[in-house]
């Protein structure tokens, strides 16, 4: 059975809709991460499942039970803040022991867990401390701690790394990931970090404006990204996406740029007619692929002939950004690979394999890959640029 | 590296500064010698003195005046008064007004808050002695207000400020209706500083009302609770409008029938601009401002183990 369910979840502030029918459910075990820009209506959704918020409409269920009647305290999470929120005026080890207490647990058994948690997360030494006078990582530690010691149904975390250094983050993340596979707790984990996303999730669920674009393990949200948005916000630098447009030409179809007078980049050779025909038309169509795809020179796939206009050297690889025509565009250059001048005229190929087609309401269009990739006319390219 | 670049300043400029400096506090210290510290030290010597405004013919007389005051009955009874009204105002004041700041604190952001708080905070700035003449009316044992209530509930009806078992109670009832707007103002401050994700942790780990309210909520406004414990203390034991002119008028200025409200202030009025007795008074003062100075150090003790500072 899965932990959590949200069906149909709308929360409203006002006139402001924070969350347009949220459904997804939490299984049993896994790492959730939700992760979105400021303002998603991430936080909102782990607010509800705490029940420190109340949807405006829809279902949250606990254990296939409706939780619309729990209070917070009973519903036996783990929450974990940004700010850590931990009690100023305890000490250590009376946050640890403030969630048992409160609930009247005998007093050898609150002695006994905090002993533990305390040995977990190495909290041995500061237990007579007060939080004011623990560093970032010690009270970040404390605040885990003090929702491990109830053994909750499920841990909550809101951005509970954006207040640690870059060192201590990244140590804290896999220090995380342990925990979480030692206890076997599910968790969800909101972030507005993609990286951190993509290194704890089992999945991951995006989010904007409300709304739910994608739910999928890592490797579906990079490689199989459900929307523009999802594209674009894993990745960096991100995604590259051209305006196209799918025309019938010569007995054929073909791809044109309206940015580059309507020529043709990518030109079908031969089947599958009905998807072209459902594609065809004036709305507008995206045509995206990873900077980390493309290859600089000519070879099997869409060649673009660009501008070089800057060069970011960053060690173990650099970021080449250039122009084609008016459009932006970005690629990665392992190192070792020699980079090209700035205003240096370069050829780059985004191989078919690299392409993602998304429609005029920014949805990825699955059918393409049913349509076995599409050919590229290096022509077509070459012409645009001479 | 960074350079310290300073004007070259003149030795003039650096002779005047701290001249300056005092010659700018003057005005204010000259103002608090004159009027505060100065008639204080005089207060303190003349309490050592027969004293007599009008001739010279004061004489020394040592502890002489102390011996006086501890002779008389009704000196320890004045000061029992004003102990008895510390002790029910000063609780109540801070029980009160921390519940009515609780109550309000839900609509702290709302606009009716905003009406209830002012609603609050009203009494407190109206002027004492006139509010104080409208709660005799509402006193009244025949005609007035709160016994009517009483009345029609058949509760009994005290006689108020002319009973002597009710009258000081009866100066504690305006009292809080006077104060307390000021201390459930300062509680609410106290309140709307708490951090709001500590209130939810808490809530997360499933403290319920009391316990929240208990283990987390009051320590962490205990700095507000002891500042205003203190404050009410001092109005109290200050005190001294309210009860001259609820229950002065009749019985020469002195408080209360049979001296029921008369407390140490009332009492150091009397015995000072009534009789005359000015060195009398002024020991009496010395005696009032130890007692406060007592008590404030006492609740100082008291908050150095128990308040929490964040």
């Amino acid at each position: 059975m899965d932990v959590v369910n949200f069906r149909g979840v709308t929360k409203q502030y006002g006139a402001q809709s924070a969350l347009r029918g949220v459904s997804f459910d939490v299984n049993q075990g896994e790492f959730l991460v939700i992760v979105g820009p400021s303002g998603c209506g991430k936080s909102t959704v782990l607010r509800i499942i705490a029940g420190l918020e109340h949807p405006t409409a829809g279902l949250v269920q606990f254990g296939g039970q409706n939780a619309t009647a729990l209070s917070p305290g009973d519903r036996n999470v783990g929450m974990v803040f940004q700010n850590y929120a931990l009690y100023p005026h305890l000490t250590v080890s009376e946050n640890l022991a403030f969630g048992l207490n409160a609930v009247r647990t005998p007093k050898p058994k609150v002695r006994e867990r905090v002993k533990e948690v305390a040995k977990l997360l190495e909290l041995e030494d500061m237990l007579a401390k007060k939080p004011g006078q623990l560093s970032g990582g010690q009270k970040q530690r404390v605040a885990l701690g003090r929702a491990l010691v109830r053994q909750p149904v499920i841990f909550l975390m809101d951005e509970p790394l954006s207040n640690l250094d870059a060192v201590l983050r990244e140590k804290m993340r896999m220090d995380l990931r342990r925990l979480h596979e030692q206890t076997g707790t599910a968790t969800v984990y909101v972030t507005h970090d993609q990286v951190e996303a993509m290194t704890m999730a089992d999945r991951i669920l995006v989010m904007q404006q409300g709304e739910i674009h994608q739910i999928g393990t890592p490797d579906e949200v990079y490689h199989e990204p459900a929307t523009l948005f999802v594209a674009r916000f894993f990745g960096s630098p991100p995604m590259n996406a051209i305006d196209v447009r799918v025309r019938h030409r010569d007995g054929g179809w073909v791809v044109v740029s309206p940015n580059h007078g309507e020529r043709a980049v990518i030109t079908h050779a031969g089947a599958h007619g009905q998807e072209w025909e459902r594609l065809a038309g004036d709305s507008g169509h995206w045509l995206g692929f990873r900077p980390e795809f493309i290859h600089m020179g000519r070879a099997e796939g869409v060649q673009f002939s660009v501008t070089v206009t800057d060069v970011e050297t960053l060690g173990p690889r650099s970021h080449v950004h250039a122009l084609w025509g008016d459009d932006p565009l970005v690629f990665i250059l392992e190192h070792g690979q020699s980079a090209p001048e700035r205003g240096a005229t370069v050829w780059l190929t985004a191989p078919n394999s690299s392409l993602h087609w998304f429609d005029e309401e920014n949805r990825r269009v699955r059918s393409l890959k049913k349509i076995g990739y599409v050919h590229a006319v290096p022509e077509a390219a070459a012409l645009i640029n001479s | 590296m960074a350079i310290a670049i300073e004007r070259p300043r003149s030795v003039l400029r650096n002779r005047l500064e701290p001249i300056l400096g005092f010659g700018l506090l003057l005005p204010s210290m000259l103002v608090f010698l004159v009027f505060f510290y100065a008639p204080a030290a005089f207060l303190a010597y003349i309490s050592f003195f027969h004293w007599n405004i009008f001739t010279s013919q004061s004489q020394f007389i040592g502890l002489g005046n102390f011996l006086i005051l501890f002779a008389q009955p009704l000196f320890w009874q004045a000061l029992f008064t004003s102990l008895y009204f510390a002790a029910v105002m000063v609780p109540a004041a801070t029980l009160l007004s921390l519940g009515l700041a609780l109550l309000l604190r839900e609509g702290i952001r709302s606009r009716r808050g905003g009406v209830l708080r002012s609603m609050v905070f009203l009494p407190h700035v109206t002027p004492v002695v006139a509010t104080s003449i409208i709660w005799i009316w509402l006193f009244d044992p025949q005609f007035g207000l709160l016994n009517s209530i009483l009345g029609f509930f058949h509760l009994p009806q005290p006689g108020w400020l002319a009973s002597t078992h009710w009258a000081m109670p009866a100066v504690i009832i305006y009292s809080l209706w006077h104060s307390l707007g000021l201390y459930t103002v300062l509680f609410l401050g106290a309140l709307a500083t708490l951090p709001r994700s500590v209130l939810e942790a808490a809530q997360v780990d499933g403290a319920k009302r009391w316990y929240l309210f208990r283990r987390v909520i009051l320590p962490l406004v205990s700095p507000v609770t002891f500042f205003v414990v203190v404050l009410a203390t001092i109005n109290t034991l200050q005190s001294f409008s309210q009860i001259y002119a609820l229950t002065g008028g009749p019985h020469g200025g002195a408080g209360g029938p049979a001296f029921a409200t008369t407390t140490d202030s009332l009492l150091v009025y009397q015995t000072a601009f009534l009789y005359q007795h000015f060195s009398l008074a002024s020991a009496m003062s010395l005696m009032l401002f130890i007692l406060i100075l007592g008590l404030a150090l006492m609740q100082k003790w008291v908050a150095d183990r128990f308040v929490f500072y964040r």
